[in-house]
């Protein structure tokens, strides 16, 4: 009997063991099966294409070796790269934006971990070479006398010499918009700047659309050269898309819809049948940035700046430049009067102005314009971006800390900024 | 099986004979796990790998996510994860700490601070943890290796910028550890006295070539790693010797990872996390995509910029969402 009921329950413990495996089993087949369309392989790639440029598209130029020049152009190995920043129906942003903050994409590279770009945390490439911009900081234990442009933490208006008030207005069209990396840079190249800079900042492009630029002589249709390369606007050639923002041309004041083509990058626009009579083109010339990079992410890396950037920083801090430039003399201002700090003019003599960084602009035919990139950095600056960067010429005498706590993105700290150029040094009081 | 049940129930058996039946059960169930013990093989892992077929298409489940602790914060940019000791250990990167969580989920304490003496961070990357229990935090921008205790107390400094550059992605097997060194583009092995052994890859975009790698795993001969800025996975074995690469599926030339970071290996599958699209690809051992988990976002299942990857004997897979500030966790 014992035997009996001790058989039994073995069996039936046995039963019980492969029921519940059963039912485990069945749960899992239950949730079984990828989810088709979540991962990028089921999308096509975006073309390769090795000789078409896109001068102020999406992309740019195809680059067969990405570390040499800019690693943004090989979109076309994964679509959905773009995914990244862009959602197709659940965006929170326009242009299909994603994130309120792009920052912690663009710091998915750039925060040191790849090593064949930029890193902006830090302010160095690979070989510990320093940048000219500077570094946004963060690495490094207490007061170091950090300051930078605080992306991802401030709107536009936060900036100082702007429109505090946040509202769009002449002077920019962004102001209530969070401050990104994407505020100053553009991802894609577009308007082909020095650094990927931004070719609408704040808006101020879009803001000064050229609403109508007439030609009458329809033989050679490039519409001021000195403007190119223009913004993309929507298709042009659509009724639908009201003109207040968009591309457009008209030929004796009809819209064409068909039948031409544009060169965004030189601003021509070509019919397929020569028009008579006038040929008008509402048309965004985008912010131009010009400089030169030699050597790129090399330990020689030297960077030349050149046209464009008293205009750029001044489209937020437009107090402090752009349209109502200082001479020290006089009250300046859109938003609050001061007297300012004069800027735009070539330093062609005077005292040694080490340690500060003076661009080449020929467009100004200045080789030594005096612009805020001669005092201050893009990024920011510490401590210990100084101590390194006092490799360079110029430092002499000078120590790296900051007594007034924030280094203002300065090159230089304390009043060396100043010293350089004006050397007062030691008071005299002969005179 | 079913025969010798059908006797027992049947004519039944003498209680001496069944009793012998059971012991000899436990003989050699013991006696197996004595061997696995001694050769220091996970019985699950043991079996799935040996079995002619892998888990499936069935999805790992998401079980929770860890945002840090009330008491100490939030975590900031985290980098990597572990699991050992029974604690999960994240590399609190932002902070410049180590976060330590028990195995729900819960905060049981942290280490570490900013700075760039022994035993402080300026950019805490990689962890790991050895059989003694010992954790390992390489750092990547102060270019050295700490070791510290199960608590957090410091032990030693391992390996310092002499050998070390820009030190990534940590793991150690049969006591060899593991180093990814980011600027160095190449694998550095070193014994857990911080002696290096092996070098394995070199700087450059071909085959057996590496750029910018940011973590490495190992599974039994394979040495898994995350070429990331080649947006692929190379493998080698365990002697540096080039295997196969991972990302091209059936001989694409575009690879599916772009910016690949962790990876982990488990019942037959490779889990990499491709950063920059937000999802963790699974892979079947032919290098073939079974599934992928997360997707760019902010829900449970959604992943922001995932980096570090680690995966426990239990199959459990963590992984850290670095854009989401968390760490979501997922049972295989």
């Amino acid at each position: 009997m014992k035997l009996t009921r001790l058989s039994l329950i073995l069996t039936l413990s046995l039963a019980l063991v492969m029921a519940i495996s059963t039912a485990a089993f069945a749960a899992q087949a239950i949730d079984s099966g990828p989810v088709k369309g979540d991962g990028r392989s089921d999308y096509a790639a975006t073309p390769k294409n090795t000789t078409t440029t896109y001068p102020g598209g999406i992309y740019l130029e195809y680059d067969a070796n990405g570390v040499a020049k800019d690693i943004h152009s090989n979109y076309q190995r994964n679509t959905d790269a773009c995914a990244s920043c862009h959602a197709t129906h659940t965006a929170v942003g326009a242009s299909l934006l994603q994130w309120a903050n792009v920052t912690d994409t663009c710091n998915a590279c750039h925060d040191g971990t790849i090593t064949t770009t930029y890193d902006v945390v830090y302010g160095d490439f690979a070989n510990g070479t320093r940048t000219y911009g500077g570094l946004f900081g963060g690495t490094t234990e207490g007061p170091n006398s950090l300051s930078k442009h605080n992306v991802g933490e401030v709107n536009i208006a936060a900036a100082p010499g702007g429109n505090s008030a946040g509202k769009a207005d002449g002077f920019g069209s962004e102001w209530g918009k969070s401050f990104e990396c994407s505020s100053c840079h553009t991802p894609h190249g577009q308007g082909r700047n020095f650094r990927i800079l931004h070719p609408d900042v704040n808006g101020l492009a879009t803001i000064n659309r050229v609403k109508g630029e007439t030609l009458t002589s329809p033989d050679n249709l490039v519409f001021s050269s000195l403007k190119a390369p223009w913004l993309y606007g929507r298709p042009y050639n659509s009724s639908n898309f009201s003109d207040s923002t968009h591309t457009a041309v008209y030929v004796n004041g009809v819209k064409q819809l068909t039948g031409f083509s544009i060169d965004y990058k030189t601003g021509k626009v070509t019919f397929t049948s020569p028009p008579t009579g006038t040929v008008t083109a509402w048309y965004v010339p985008s912010f131009k940035v010009t400089g030169d990079v030699a050597n790129k992410l090399t330990a020689n890396e030297k960077v030349t700046y050149k046209e464009g950037f008293n205009e750029f920083c001044g489209a937020c801090h437009t107090d402090y430049a752009a349209l109502t430039r200082g001479d020290g003399k006089r009250l300046t201002g859109v938003y609050q009067e001061a007297y300012r700090h004069a800027f735009g003019f070539n330093y062609s003599s005077g005292p040694n102005k080490k340690g500060l960084v003076f661009s080449n602009n020929a467009a100004k035919s200045m080789t030594n314009e005096f612009t805020c990139m001669t005092c201050h950095v893009a990024h920011g600056a510490d401590q210990t971006w100084w101590t390194d960067w006092k490799t360079k010429s110029g430092w002499e005498g000078i120590v790296s800390g900051e007594n007034a706590g924030s280094s203002a993105l300065k090159r230089l700290p304390n009043m060396a900024t100043c010293e350089s150029c004006h050397e007062k040094g030691k008071g005299d009081y002969t005179y | 099986m079913a025969g010798i049940i059908m006797e027992i129930v049947q004519k039944g058996w003498p209680i001496s004979r069944i009793k012998k039946f059971i012991y000899l059960g436990f003989l050699l169930v013991a006696a197996i796990f004595t061997v696995l013990y001694i050769v220091k093989t996970n019985p699950i892992n043991y079996v799935s790998d040996k079995l002619p077929f892998t888990l499936g298409n069935e999805k790992p489940r998401f079980l929770f996510s860890i945002y840090g602790s009330g008491m100490n914060g939030g975590l900031s940019k985290p980098m990597d994860v572990t699991f050992v000791n029974d604690r999960i250990y994240i590399t609190d990167t932002g902070n410049k700490r180590v976060q330590i969580f028990d195995r729900s989920g819960n905060s049981v304490g942290l280490f570490g601070k900013a700075g760039n003496k022994a035993g402080e961070f300026k950019f805490p990357y990689g962890i790991t943890g050895d059989s003694e229990g010992l954790i390992y935090v390489s750092d990547m921008r102060n270019a050295n290796i700490s070791v510290f205790d199960r608590a957090g107390s410091f032990v030693k400094i391992l390996a310092d910028n002499k050998q070390l550059n820009k030190p990534g992605g940590l793991y150690i097997s049969e006591n060899r550890l593991y180093v990814s060194d980011i600027a160095e583009s190449k694998v550095k092995v070193f014994d857990l006295n911080g002696k290096k052994l092996l070098e394995i890859g070199k700087a450059g975009r071909g085959k057996e070539e590496l750029n910018s790698p940011n973590s490495v795993s190992v599974e039994g001969n394979r040495v898994y790693i995350s070429d990331s800025g080649n947006d692929r996975v190379q493998v080698f074995d365990t002697e540096g010797k080039y295997i196969n690469t991972l990302g091209f599926e059936n001989n694409s030339k575009t690879s599916m990872f772009v910016n690949p970071r962790g990876i982990g290996v488990s019942g037959g599958r490779v889990f990499v996390a491709s950063k920059v699209t937000s999802y963790v690809f699974a892979l079947d051992q032919n290098g073939q995509k079974i599934f992928t988990l997360g997707g760019m976002g902010q829900e449970d299942e959604n992943l922001a910029l995932p980096n570090g990857m680690f995966i426990d004997e239990e199959g459990r897979i963590y992984i850290v969402d670095s854009a989401n500030q968390r760490l979501v966790v997922y049972q295989n």
